[in-house]
């Protein structure tokens, strides 16, 4: 952040943040109207002619050229993953101090402003740092989304617009219609299943992304945790499959990258080992709770070190699961 | 919070953007007598006077829960594990719309009965002087083509990839014959034998009697033209860019044109020895009956897609181009004799055509009366106020 630059409240930085969505999608929106051919060129037929493609070549399964066409999309955008991502570990490990900041200066809304600020200065983090990489994935998305819902022409007017998608090379005319069963699935149609499997890993994404917040945002938190699994969840119900497949997918890898970075996160994965009696497992775990409290009074000593062991884990994952 | 926000936001735009995730229709018209029997955007049938566009009797399909009106109130505007969610859909299913009151195609009216064919699955036959259901027939899949009728049977085609024949006289199922992809060409029936194409690439002939297979035909591409069969020849343009003249008897090849740069999707027409086709490349072509070769110096381009039907009127090929464009042309050299911007929206139902007047269904749900010699427009009128 700029030296004499005034520091945004968190107020005023959700303000920037909902503007500058409203910006982009509002861009985007007229981009595609008014820029269709320039959109189409560069982003929309490249994917769903790929897609087309693959799905000739690739056992002529249109859910096998969906998927690999996500992970290589995952892959093109991987630098600005990571980069995201660890602008968000980086996040987190601030969140402690933070919150001794929100708790120091609760009633001097000004006076935080320019302590946060100056915190995430001297962390060298700006607070802003993973939209630039969101963003930047956005327009990605989007056509990913588009080509998806394009290629599969499940509707006459689907396949109508479809026409004037498709490069003009025969092998990719005469795919058409495109081969919609994969597994169990009729990529055009939701399913039940899918319902399950793109909430669920919905809301194992979400739990392994959250971000330990002060207790106002911890309500919205709660509410987002199962919110987003719903509304996925709701869409893989009413929407075509060939979108769940996308989604699957993109959780998938998701929760892979995720975990590379910052662990679990919040979500508790209950681990075998954590049954052996000793082992060490997080400071505010329920059953580590209980045991410490057994232990206490039979082993004062040991009790200590595993204060000690467990203390150096909560300041890496104990803090977020307060939440 | 803010990658939530984000993502609703990609989630929301892309939703957007997406483009036309559920249908829409193009219903067509169909003019008997003294009737224009014509399908709507929001899934009612009218019956108007042709001359004036008056109407004379309007129907809407019923729903378990009631009306239109209540089935809406009742189940809001999405219908989850139905792919006619109206929820990303681009506005089909607006205000007015009932689930799967999708028309595609004209109405088929035969023995004082219409008949018509939802995308919902369902077959409605409706009593052609007062606009009453005679019976209704439902299928496990969608409608997304005309019906045709003839010789009692009432034919239409499915997205399960099956074709069948419904008893005109009660709706019982006569016969049905499965396909191996979607039939979204509309049947049609000359002596006894019932042609449609079909996205497995093929062009089937059926016999109408049983539903049996008389022959079949591979292309290089989707079908989901309607067949045209004149003396004893059947023409047909497909996905592959190439345009057919097969045996109606036999299902031998005669003639292939491929001269085309885009996909054919809609019916030809033909007049003294001409077949007239549009193609999605923007071209009208016309070829020779007999062998196939161009019958004009240059194909006619209308500068955007050509999905209409083509119809004469008044010895004039009237063609419609997706972008709304109406133009009048020469039936012998292809010359453009006049053109229409009057109508301010896509046209991708079939043209109708009685006497001397093309009747245009519009996707603004309008409909058109055209004088077919000069392109004058003789009234249009807006469906379901």
């Amino acid at each position: 952040m700029a030296q004499g630059r005034p520091p945004r409240t968190p107020n005023v930085r959700r303000l920037v943040v909902f503007l500058l969505v409203v910006a982009l999608i509002s861009v985007v929106i007229a981009g595609v109207v008014s820029v269709t051919n320039v959109w189409n060129t560069i982003l929309l037929r490249p994917m769903l002619n790929f897609l087309v493609l693959t799905s000739v070549y690739l056992l002529g399964s249109f859910g096998i050229a969906i998927i690999v066409l996500t992970i290589l999309m995952r892959i093109l955008i991987l630098p600005l993953t990571m980069r995201q991502l660890r602008s968000s570990k980086q996040m987190q490990l601030l969140q402690p101090k933070l919150r001794e900041l929100q708790q120091k200066y609760a009633k001097d809304k000004p006076k935080l402003g320019v302590e946060t600020a100056k915190l995430y200065k001297e962390a060298g983090i700006d607070p802003l740092g993973c939209l630039g990489p969101t963003l930047i994935q956005f327009p990605i998305w989007v056509a990913l989304y588009q080509s998806i819902v394009q290629a599969l022409a499940y509707t006459p007017e689907n396949l109508f617009g479809l026409s004037t998608q498709l490069y003009h090379a025969m092998v990719f005319q005469g795919a058409v219609p495109i081969n919609h069963h994969f597994l169990w699935l009729d990529l055009t149609r939701g399913d039940i299943v899918m319902v399950f499997l793109v909430g669920g890993s919905t809301w194992l994404l979400q739990r392994m992304t959250f971000m330990p917040t002060g207790t106002q945002q911890r309500l919205m938190n709660r509410v987002m945790m199962w919110a987003l699994p719903l509304f996925f969840a709701f869409l893989a119900f009413t929407l075509p499959s060939g979108l769940s497949v996308f989604w699957l997918t993109s959780n998938l890898i998701g929760m892979i990258l995720q975990y590379r970075v910052t662990g679990w996160g919040t979500l508790r994965i209950p681990s075998m080992s954590f049954l052996k009696r000793g082992a060490t497992q997080p400071v505010d775990h329920p059953m580590t709770k209980t045991r410490r409290a057994a232990d206490t009074r039979k082993k004062a000593g040991e009790n200590d070190r595993t204060s000690q062991h467990s203390s150096v884990r909560g300041q890496k994952h104990g803090d977020e699961r307060k939440d | 919070m803010l990658r939530k926000t984000l993502l609703i936001g990609i989630l929301l735009a892309a939703s957007l953007l997406a483009g036309c995730i559920g249908p829409r229709g193009w219903p067509g018209a169909q003019i008997v007598e003294d009737t224009l029997f014509v399908g709507t955007m929001k899934g009612t049938v009218l019956a108007l006077n042709p001359v004036r566009g008056t109407t004379k009797w309007e129907w809407e399909p019923k729903t378990e829960k009631g009306n239109i009106s209540e089935a809406i109130s009742q189940l809001g505007n999405i219908t989850a594990g139905n792919i006619t969610s109206s929820f990303l859909s681009c506005g089909g299913g607006g205000t007015g719309q009932f689930r799967g009151g999708y028309l595609y195609g004209a109405p088929a009216v035969a023995n004082g009965t219409v008949y018509i064919g939802y995308y919902a699955g369902k077959v409605y036959a409706l009593d052609a002087a007062k606009g009453t259901e005679v019976w209704d027939h439902e299928i496990d899949s969608s409608i997304a083509s005309g019906l045709t009728v003839a010789e009692d049977a009432v034919l239409a085609g499915s997205s399960d990839g099956k074709i069948f024949a419904l008893n005109a006289g009660n709706g019982s199922l006569n016969w049905e014959y499965a396909a191996k992809n979607e039939v979204w060409s509309t049947p049609t029936v000359v002596d006894g034998v019932v042609y449609f194409g079909c996205l497995d690439h093929n062009l089937y002939a059926l016999n109408i009697a049983d539903g049996t297979q008389k022959w079949a035909f591979e292309v290089g591409g989707a079908i989901v033209s309607t067949p045209l069969v004149v003396e004893g020849v059947v023409y047909f343009g497909s996905f592959d860019r190439k345009f057919y003249a097969l045996d109606a008897d036999t299902g031998l090849l005669k003639w292939i044109f491929a001269g085309a740069e885009g996909w054919f999707w809609s019916e030809a027409a033909y007049d003294g020895g001409t077949i007239y086709a549009g193609s999605l490349d923007h071209n009208v072509y016309a070829l020779d009956a007999l062998n196939g070769s161009p019958a004009w110096p240059e194909p006619f381009n209308a500068n955007a897609a050509v999905k209409s039907s083509p119809v004469i009127a008044a010895g004039v090929l009237v063609v419609a181009s997706e972008d709304g464009k109406i133009y009048g042309l020469d039936l012998k050299t292809g010359e453009k004799k006049w053109e229409s911007g009057r109508i301010k929206s896509k046209v991708l139902s079939p043209l109708c055509a009685a006497g001397s007047t093309v009747y245009i269904n519009s996707q603004d749900n309008r409909l058109y009366a055209f004088d077919g010699a000069s392109g004058r427009e003789v009234w249009g009128i807006t469906l379901d106020k």
